[in-house]
């Protein structure tokens, strides 16, 4: 059931939020997906008693009352652990919660619990956590994705009727695609970060992973604030997207980088393809191009990202929170031991490459030049943008691969190749099911629109979703 | 690629202390990641911008307002003591 359906079923009591909350705690318990750190049982039926309490006392419920979800484990929620999925945050509980977990509390959502994650989101397999991967509800013997490949699992696997997750490099489309949700990478500053323990702050966004479409703009309309505490969040004025859903979308333009195309798992390639022809038969103009800098967008990425992640996580000291060994001779010791026992191996990667290329010498060509290059890419990208509404590509080059591989860091960062531009250029984009490979996998299609036209990009993705509903039978 | 002695060099400014087995698979993958980042060195193009965009929208004013109790700041410390963190003392 989505969140329209709950919440009618709630409202004429067809059912208690007790009963279902009870339900997906039952499935949570039950199952093999790994996709929980911490399950909030207590916190789930207490505020499942309010709800039920609400609509008993005849109060009138918001549309995100007594829904049961879950949130990604780097999102912050005052006095429940949150843990990044890494042994340096196991113990850590925060003090505050951020704004975006605030206002889903606000709008009476029962959490059921904190989802696994890639260590700290660096990950595009859920293989870093040090948690125990997650499962693809859809193979057990594939990755659900990352690093809110926890989230994914859950919506897909039937343990929450949504997530939230956060989105650095592709973290919510890219699982989205792999479990065959829908993912919604907000525009960079249309959702607070406060709350959100950084990976690379100017990259990073928190946004809803849902069954359909209609659910990830009710999520992002709930959730879309300006917020003091965050300086990168966004004044603009904010429409309400799911009020747009059901706009006319003929005679909409939409662009496909033809570059995209090449390289990639057949069966995605043809999904794409045949998305593009639905399209059309909806009455959309489909014009190609070619995706400027798509050679250097994965290492303009990871230059940048790592140079932000060195800095960020140099907070970890095992000294104010966080890891502490229990033996060591001095305070430069104690940050040594703490940071190498508490991080696991891709964070410490990253931790390097980052303070390589913002060290003395390498900066101008590597840091500098990566920056110079994200504003040419947005620039160029920007202006294709101005032209048409909408571009269409794929989420991921391949679906969903298996944990026995033998891929070097480097090859595993490829997974996030079509992901990582919407965040380099701080656009929105969104995945949504497109169809299925030979083995029953889901393939996910990627819309991207100029920054802060949720709204245009929600409405185009419901529209494909109406009708490959009835043609695909996605569910 | 970067030899053994620039890797410990990173990996001292960083905090980290990396030996054995460990050392020597993060030689590899390090090599392996700066081969593939070093692709933009490619791009002659993208150095006549010098714009940087500016994130912040407003800076809020410099008001005092009033932040989280001290008693709440330290919860997550393993060790304090009369509203310090404390790190001597802990062996």
């Amino acid at each position: 059931m989505d969140i329209t359906q709950i919440h009618k079923g709630l409202v004429k009591k067809e059912f208690s939020c007790v009963e279902i909350t009870n339900n997906y705690l039952e499935k949570i318990k039950k199952s093999k997906l790994n996709a929980f750190i911490c399950v909030t049982e207590e916190i789930a039926i207490e505020n499942a008693i309010k709800t039920d309490a609400n609509i008993a006392a005849g109060k009138r419920i918001g549309i995100l009352d007594g829904i049961p979800m879950s949130l990604k484990d780097n999102i912050s929620s005052r006095g429940i652990k949150t843990t990044c999925g890494s042994k340096m945050l196991e113990n850590y509980e925060p003090i505050y919660d951020a704004t975006a977990w605030e206002l889903l509390k606000k709008n009476g959502v029962v959490l059921l619990g904190k989802n696994n994650q890639d260590e700290f989101a660096m990950g595009s397999s859920n293989e870093s956590s040090y948690y125990g991967p997650v499962k693809n509800p859809h193979d057990l013997t594939k990755v659900p994705g990352g690093s809110s490949g926890g989230g994914a699992a859950s919506v897909a696997g039937g343990l929450a009727v949504f997530a939230i997750g956060s989105d650095t490099g592709g973290s919510i489309r890219q699982p989205a695609a792999f479990c065959g949700t829908v993912g919604l990478k907000p525009s960079y500053g249309s959702v607070s970060r406060y709350g959100l323990i950084p990976l690379a702050s100017s990259f990073d966004v928190i946004g809803p992973l849902t069954q359909n479409v209609r659910d990830a703009a009710i999520v992002f309309d709930a959730i879309s604030v300006h917020d003091p505490k965050d300086s990168t969040s966004s004044r603009h004025r904010r429409e309400k997207t799911a009020e747009h859903l059901e706009d006319d979308i003929i005679g909409i333009r939409i662009s496909m980088p033809k570059n995209c195309l090449n390289d990639i798992d057949n069966s995605v390639a043809s999904a794409i393809e045949e998305s593009a022809r639905i399209y059309e038969r909806l009455g959309a103009k489909i014009t190609y191009f070619d995706l400027p800098y798509l050679d250097y967008v994965m290492s303009i990425y990871y230059i940048l990202q790592c140079a932000e992640v060195s800095s960020n996580l140099g907070r970890y000291d095992g000294i104010r929170f966080g890891y502490r060994p229990k033996e060591f001779d001095d305070t430069n010791d104690l940050m040594i031991k703490s940071r190498s026992e508490g991080f696991g191996a891709e964070v410490k990667r990253r931790i390097l490459l980052g303070t390589y290329v913002l060290s003395s010498g390498f900066y101008d060509s590597y840091y500098k030049k990566a920056q110079k290059l994200r504003e040419k890419l947005t620039n160029s990208i920007e202006e294709i943008l101005s032209s048409i509404d909408l571009i269409l590509m794929p989420t991921a080059p391949t679906t969903a691969f298996g944990f026995e591989h033998n891929a070097a860091p480097q090859e595993m960062y490829f997974a996030d190749i079509f992901t990582v531009i919407a965040n380099e250029i701080r656009a929105p984009a969104i995945s949504i099911p497109c169809g299925k490979d030979k083995n029953g996998l889901p393939i996910g299609m990627q819309l991207m629109s100029l920054r802060f036209h949720e709204a245009k990009l929600l409405n185009v993705a419901h529209q494909f979703e109406q009708f490959s509903e009835k043609k695909f039978n996605i569910s | 690629m970067l030899n053994k002695d620039e890797i410990l060099r990173l990996a001292k400014t960083s905090k980290l202390s990396l030996s054995g087995e460990n050392l020597k698979k993060m030689i590899v993958d390090m090599g392996g990641i700066i081969e593939f980042v070093d692709k933009i060195n490619s791009v002659s193009e993208g150095t006549d911008i010098d714009f940087v965009r500016n994130e912040h929208e407003t800076l809020r004013k410099d008001v005092v307002k009033e932040s989280f109790p001290q008693t709440e700041i330290l919860k997550n410390s393993i060790k304090e003591s009369d509203g310090y963190f404390m790190i001597r003392g802990h062996k």
